[in-house]
């Protein structure tokens, strides 16, 4: 099975090394309030919202040791089905929200249950999912409301902002914490939600634990079937708001192709904050603020940037941030080696004398355990 | 024994294809009647748009088929796979089938040495991108370099040469940067373990990004509405073989195909990925990377090496695609070829095909005739994405292999029963 960058350390050496990136975080939200216009500041804020929820999904799934990369689908979903319910029965936009949560989270239970009953290939089953989802929003789109592209009509309205009454009144912050729709304070409010319920209910110790090591976890009586298909719906209701979001929640129309890649890049920001809820958060912060920025350089037109390259600045940090967290992980291990070394050091020249990896000389069983990253 | 084991096994495997595109089918035949129309009517039509002869009209017509012969009013029934008359629309599928086989072999070459790198679609659009720059680029230079100022009056022999020389380089350029953006997507993946799949589907965003960026600014040719680069120069096609081959044979078969040389090459680097991969020491390292890492590296196979080559040839093959495209078919990048995602399509093939590269040969061209129906019918208000449904749904259910092989399994015992054997062999057979 393919695994992913990041296992999930369970325990990191050195504490300063731990919060690097959320001092890095905080970092970079302290320059940004001070410097760059409180515009970009909201709209990426508030544009991080489906990268949050699509981060929680990711990593509530491979926390519970299942590779969900179907997030793009199940975000596809959510934001036609919050479209078509509003279209549909004109209720009001809340309701939208509610059915795309709906949606993702039936897509996601469908989802486990071919994984877990029918036993197909995590990756195959993710890719088929995704263009399944994709062509048959396209195709419902047609043959149900006969529009091509686009989805939209006056009844649709989209999510309002909410002023929140205390702390809009901040005088520099107050704008950038309030005046959002009620899909971004369900995300922060999410992010506190699985962070307690991975790390402070014993049904998320469970998780956890399934994710670790599942045969573990069997025999010591988890009901593994249960802790993932719980996962894997959790996962699809967050994609679904994310799509919600996207969808009713920046415009109030669906337009094909509006997630984007969208879900993908949420799999990263997971990946980038070790599948932890929290850090996740602060990394889509940033991720977005990339994305944010490359529209306000791009509604600049005395700079003359062609749109193109600039659509790419997103994809190309992702790329950076793949690359960081795989030297981040690999200067774990040598921390952890280092400490292994200065212990077993002795114990370990013994065994190791005479052995050259690649060379055709018969290996002894150990060397496979301890020296794993040390080939090249 | 172990031949029989071996063949019944592959007859397995094709009955769960078979059984897969019936339960596909099946299974979508729910949305078409949802979209109000009759699934037999709308699946013939389908078939008949992508396999067809002209006046295809039944599942039937697809074999065999009565032809009214317009000088003497007799009707003959002929058989229809080469009945081409006006042209066959199996020719068309298979010059969409060639990039899929070639980008098809490029992903069984990655999935085989155990990289799930879906990037094929990146690297076919660096490749096309190349071959699109190179092929009005190089003869250009080469015209200038021979000192000729109008390319009508050119000597015979040099545009002999250039027939030859131009397509080769414009192939090789493409070889080069499709394996160049694949390399990276290896060496990450060597060097920092980073996830192949996670990365090569960044690299295709970028990738698209960068082509959709020189298509529209710096290689953009004129001020058409839609951008498009400059057309390649007729020096650097690939010859369809209605023009080259069969020219002068007239055979209506391939007529309005570019179907050409571009094939040869699909089915050519199959076979030679083929022998890589099963008759040469390294095309051995490099499945036995996949099947055991441990074992393969305590065997003394480079590991880190047979994953970087296997990176490099599935680039290279993908980059070849993306050429054929551009001067096999296209002749030139219209905005928008980037997005099509037609490298992805391979990636499909692949996994349909379970990385056998004569499954590849089978299921290229089954695929693209799915698209092509789709494409082509307007059944009632069926939309065209029903091809693409059809194939997601048939992916599903050949996934399911671990579920239906044990119901083929269960059909096999039963019919052990039913028939009245034994089920321990009689003596005789099994000396036999």
């Amino acid at each position: 099975m393919t695994t992913i960058a990041a296992n999930s350390p369970t325990r990191q050496p050195n504490r300063w090394v731990r919060f690097l990136p959320i001092f890095i975080g905080i970092f970079f939200l302290v320059l940004a309030v001070a410097v760059l216009p409180p515009s970009l500041l909201q709209s990426s804020i508030r544009l991080a919202t489906p990268y949050t929820l699509g981060a929680l999904a990711s990593l509530i799934a491979s926390r519970a040791g299942v590779l969900n990369l179907a997030i793009e689908g199940k975000m596809v979903l959510g934001s036609l089905v919050a479209v078509a319910i509003l279209y549909r029965t004109g209720l009001d936009s809340s309701a939208g929200v509610l059915a795309a949560t709906l949606a993702g989270g039936l897509l996601g239970a469908v989802f486990s249950l071919l994984y877990l009953k029918l036993r197909i290939n995590l990756v195959i089953l993710a890719l088929a999912v995704n263009l399944f989802i994709e062509n048959i929003t396209v195709f419902f789109m047609r043959v149900s409301f006969g529009s091509f592209g686009t989805l939209a009509d006056p009844s649709i309205r989209g999510l309002s902002g909410i002023n929140l009454p205390l702390i809009a009144d901040i005088p520099v912050i107050g704008p950038l914490l309030s005046g959002y729709n009620i899909i971004v304070y369900i995300s922060w409010l999410m992010v506190i939600v699985v962070a307690i319920i991975l790390y402070r209910t014993q049904f998320g110790r469970h998780i956890r634990a399934v994710g670790e090591n599942i045969g573990a976890a069997e025999s010591v009586g988890i009901n593994v079937t249960r802790v993932q298909v719980f996962a894997l719906t959790l996962s699809g209701m967050l994609a679904g708001i994310a799509g919600a979001f996207l969808s009713i929640g920046v415009l109030s129309q669906y337009v094909e192709g509006m997630v984007d890649g969208r879900g993908w890049t949420a799999i990263v920001v997971a990946l980038f904050a070790f599948e932890r809820p929290i850090p996740a958060f602060l990394t889509a912060l940033f991720f977005d603020f990339s994305e944010a920025s490359s529209f306000y350089l791009q509604s600049r037109p005395e700079l003359s940037l062609p749109p193109d390259l600039f659509l790419a600045l997103p994809q190309l940090v992702t790329l950076g941030a793949l690359i960081a967290v795989a030297l981040r992980i690999r200067g774990n291990e040598i921390l952890q080696r280092r400490r292994f070394v200065s212990q077993f050091g002795h114990e370990l020249g013994k065994l190791r004398s005479g052995i050259v990896i690649g060379e055709r000389q018969p290996p002894k069983a150990i060397e496979a355990d301890t020296d794993e990253s040390e080939r090249e | 024994m172990n031949e029989h084991t071996g063949f019944r096994r592959s007859l397995e495997t094709i009955g769960v294809a078979l059984l897969a595109i019936f339960l596909g089918l099946l299974a979508s035949s729910v949305f078409v009647i949802i979209a109000g129309s009759n699934p037999v009517d709308a699946y013939q039509r389908l078939f008949c748009e992508g396999f067809g002869a002209r006046g295809c009209e039944t599942f039937g017509n697809l074999l065999v088929q009565t032809v009214v012969n317009e000088d003497t009013g007799e009707s003959q029934t002929v058989f229809s796979p080469l009945h081409g008359t006006g042209g066959h629309s199996l020719a068309l599928v298979l010059e969409r089938a060639t990039p899929l086989i070639l980008t098809a072999l490029s992903a069984t070459v990655a999935f085989k040495a155990g990289l799930f790198s879906i990037g094929m679609d990146g690297q076919f659009v660096l490749g096309a991108l190349a071959a699109a720059f190179l092929g009005y680029w190089f003869p250009a230079q080469l015209y200038t370099l021979f000192g000729v100022t109008d390319p009508e009056l050119a000597p015979e022999a040099l545009n002999t040469i250039m027939h030859i020389i131009v397509p080769a380089v414009c192939l090789g350029a493409a070889m080069m940067a499709g394996a160049f953006y694949s390399w990276i997507a290896g060496y990450l993946k060597v060097k920092l373990n980073i996830n192949v799949l996670i990365s090569t589907i960044i690299l295709n965003a970028i990738a698209v990004q960068f082509v959709g960026y020189m298509v529209n600014y710096p290689l953009r040719s004129d001020m058409n509405n839609i951008a498009r680069t400059a057309r390649i120069d007729e020096t650097a096609w690939l010859i369809p073989f209605n023009r080259g081959l069969f020219a002068n044979a007239d055979i209506e078969w391939f007529s309005g195909s570019r179907l050409g040389v571009g094939f040869i090459i699909a089915v050519v680097a199959a076979v030679l990925v083929w022998y890589f991969l099963y008759r040469t020491t390294r095309g051995y390292e490099q499945r036995m990377v996949n099947g055991s890492p441990l074992f393969a590296r305590f065997s003394g196979i480079p590991g880190t090496h047979a994953m970087l080559r296997a990176m490099l040839i599935s680039g290279a093959l993908s980059g070849i695609a993306g050429a054929i495209e551009v001067i096999g078919v296209e002749r030139r990048i219209v905005d928008g070829f980037a997005t099509a995602g037609t490298g992805f399509d391979g990636v499909l093939v692949a996994i349909l095909a379970r990385e056998s590269i004569v499954g590849i040969l089978f299921v290229a061209p089954f695929i693209a005739g799915l698209e092509q129906g789709a494409i082509n019918f307007q059944f009632g208000n069926l939309p065209r994405q029903l091809g693409n449904i059809i194939i997601a749904l048939i992916i599903l259910f050949n996934a399911m292999e671990y579920f239906l092989r044990s119901y083929i399994a269960a059909i096999w015992r039963k019919r052990h029963i039913f028939s009245g054997k034994s089920i321990t062999p009689a003596p005789t057979e099994a000396s036999s």
